[in-house]
């Protein structure tokens, strides 16, 4: 029998939770309305609601769909891949401090992505060269850290943190030796930039795809959250579940990298903000972090390109301005209820 | 209930700190695992939860090798409470006690009523209910381990290892702690706990393993074990055994 005061503790799950992820579904849902509505050209909400409607007249229509509208998909799945990718790498190597980028994957991409564009490709080819490199540095640091079947968080992130620092030298090397004129286009690869997103579909998909890949693994995580040893005695199988998480995050990270560039700070301090916000079941955190992180990613875009225009700013500066103030607040706010 | 190791040699890298060990664990007995520091106590029930392979030698639970199980058949019978329970991220109580429910559910199951009653019960009984919302990081050193005792119970396996249940417990928690265990295995459970309380595995503990570190081992019914002499034997460091007239006691006295 539990006493009345304990009911609200059986209710499963918590009605807070789903609150909090209601109110980040809206906060999605209004930075994409904002994302169609401004820009050089304004178009009315009414308007943007008459092109979904069908009822457009040409210019609003093809400025909403063909323009803003796959750029504001493109960002919103950038966003909710680096969240994503953030939770998971958090995780893996049990540090709060973990961002996506932590183990070089964005590295690798940086530097192929880099030599493509010196060597004056672009489109597919920069697409499929910064995947590539992503690729190559996730199989490096996996093959030197998983050598010997021991796979502790330490080792893996130091072996990451140092490949990451190898890739960064090469970065520099490549910006050094680049002629002037390639040196803006790779500078604002570098800064994270949505202006050659392309087509959302494919990085929707894989956020998609991605996202039914890890929710199984949700409750497996809040336990291996608690360390190995309390994972392990609960039944998880640790060795597979981290080579799972590895395999997803480093996939979710090459996705977000390829369309838009290393875009920092989502991927580290979206994670923990949902955390402040009380989403700390990873069953609701993953989701809370897709829906947080790609709204965020989207109102910075938005803001990015309307903020200097005509002039377009990299959107990674933006993320950093809204974001750091945000978390600062949260964070003192946290530190405050008992 | 029952685990038997057979022939079990561990060691910590070139070290072995347990040699050939036969040991058999049934329902109703409380082992105590006694051992200076860096004896292999926590090495070993780290071997016998099947988290660290051997390096000879089986664990068998309910005649089945343990390598032989799945990691969620293991944790349905067997659990274990950790020395020490990491929390990097934040979580309140409620939840780090359900984490115990953990492998009782299935992949799409949520926890549900019963088990949150479970772990409802499993803070009352080590009187952290009142703080089921708080967050973990708020708690002391001494209600952290009360809280890493809640998740095993909540957690209810047929057989409990405890590695140092009473690290940071005040005196009542203690006891309160080592009564429940002895509580549930009075019947169809058993529990093997590594302890540095002579006095407490006098009073609990049905029996005694003792770890020299060098790979000899003891063991055998807890009166015959905890004795000045072999306790001396054990810690290097001479004991008195002090009689009241309702009690008595083994106390470490240096010369």
């Amino acid at each position: 029998m539990a006493a009345p005061r304990h009911l609200n503790m059986l209710r499963t799950p918590d009605r807070h939770a789903f609150g909090v992820l209601l109110l980040l579904g809206l906060l999605a849902v209004f930075a994409l309305g904002l994302a169609l509505m401004l820009g050089s050209v304004p178009v009315t909400a009414g308007d943007v609601l008459a092109v979904f409607a069908g009822r457009a007249d040409g210019m609003a229509g093809r400025l909403v769909l063909e323009l803003r509208l796959p750029r504001a998909l493109s960002a919103f799945a950038t966003g909710a891949l680096l969240a994503v990718a953030g939770s998971l790498m958090q995780v893996l190597v049990r540090n709060p401090l973990a961002d996506p980028y932590v183990l070089g994957i964005s590295g690798g991409a940086a530097v192929a992505a880099l030599l493509a564009l010196l060597a004056g490709l672009g489109g597919l080819w920069l697409t499929g060269s910064a995947f590539g490199g992503a690729l190559l540095a996730m199989l490096l640091v996996f093959g030197l850290a998983h050598r010997n079947g021991d796979w502790s968080p330490t080792r893996l992130l130091l072996t990451g943190v140092v490949l990451a620092s190898g890739w960064g030298a090469l970065v520099s090397f490549l910006l050094v030796v680049s002629p002037d004129s390639r040196l803006h286009g790779m500078l604002f690869w570098l800064m994270g930039d949505l202006a050659y997103a392309g087509d959302p579909g494919p990085a929707l998909a894989i956020l998609g795809l991605g996202l039914l890949a890890c929710w199984p693994l949700a409750r497996d995580l809040n336990v291996l959250q608690r360390g190995d040893l309390q994972a392990g005695a609960l039944g998880v199988d640790t060795r597979k579940l981290q080579r799972r998480l590895y395999l997803l995050a480093s996939l979710l990270t090459a996705s977000a990298v390829v369309q838009a560039g290393s875009i920092g700070f989502v991927g580290l301090v979206i994670p923990h903000l949902v955390r402040l916000l009380g989403l700390t079941d990873h069953r609701l955190l993953l989701p809370g972090a897709a829906l947080a992180g790609g709204g965020l990613l989207v109102l910075a875009d938005t803001l990015a390109r309307t903020l200097l225009a005509p002039q377009q700013l990299p959107v990674g500066i933006i993320t950093a301005l809204i974001g750091i103030p945000l978390f600062l607040h949260l964070l003192q706010r946290g530190a405050r209820t008992p | 209930m029952k685990l038997i190791t057979r022939q079990l040699t561990i060691a910590a890298g070139e070290r072995v700190l347990v040699r050939e060990l036969d040991l058999v664990l049934e329902a109703g007995q409380r082992w105590a695992i006694l051992g200076p520091n860096g004896s292999g106590k926590t090495t070993l029930l780290h071997t016998l939860a099947g988290l660290r392979p051997p390096r000879a030698g089986s664990v068998e639970l309910d005649g089945q090798p343990l390598d032989a199980l799945e990691r969620r058949e293991i944790a349905r019978r067997l659990g274990l409470m950790p020395q020490d329970t990491p929390d990097p991220f934040p979580a309140t109580v409620l939840e780090t006690a359900l984490i115990g429910r953990h492998p009782h559910l299935s992949r799409w199951q949520w926890e549900g009523p019963a088990d949150r009653q479970m772990a409802v019960a499993a803070l009352e009984t080590v009187g952290l209910a009142d703080c089921a919302h708080r967050p973990v990081s708020s708690l002391s050193g001494g209600e952290r381990r009360r809280l890493a005792f809640a998740t095993l119970l909540a957690q209810d396996p047929p057989l409990l290892l405890l590695d140092e249940p009473t690290n940071h417990l005040d005196f009542p928690h203690q006891h309160t702690v080592l009564q429940r265990v002895t509580q549930l295995t009075r019947k169809a459970r058993g529990a093997a706990m590594s302890l540095h309380d002579v006095n407490l595995a006098s009073r609990y503990c049905s029996h005694a393993l003792f770890l020299h570190g060098d790979g000899r081992s003891e063991q055998g019914p807890i009166r015959q074990m905890l004795t000045p002499d072999r306790l001396e034997r054990l810690y290097g460091m001479p004991f008195r055994h002090m009689v009241f007239e309702d009690g008595q006691c083994l106390v470490p006295w240096p010369d």
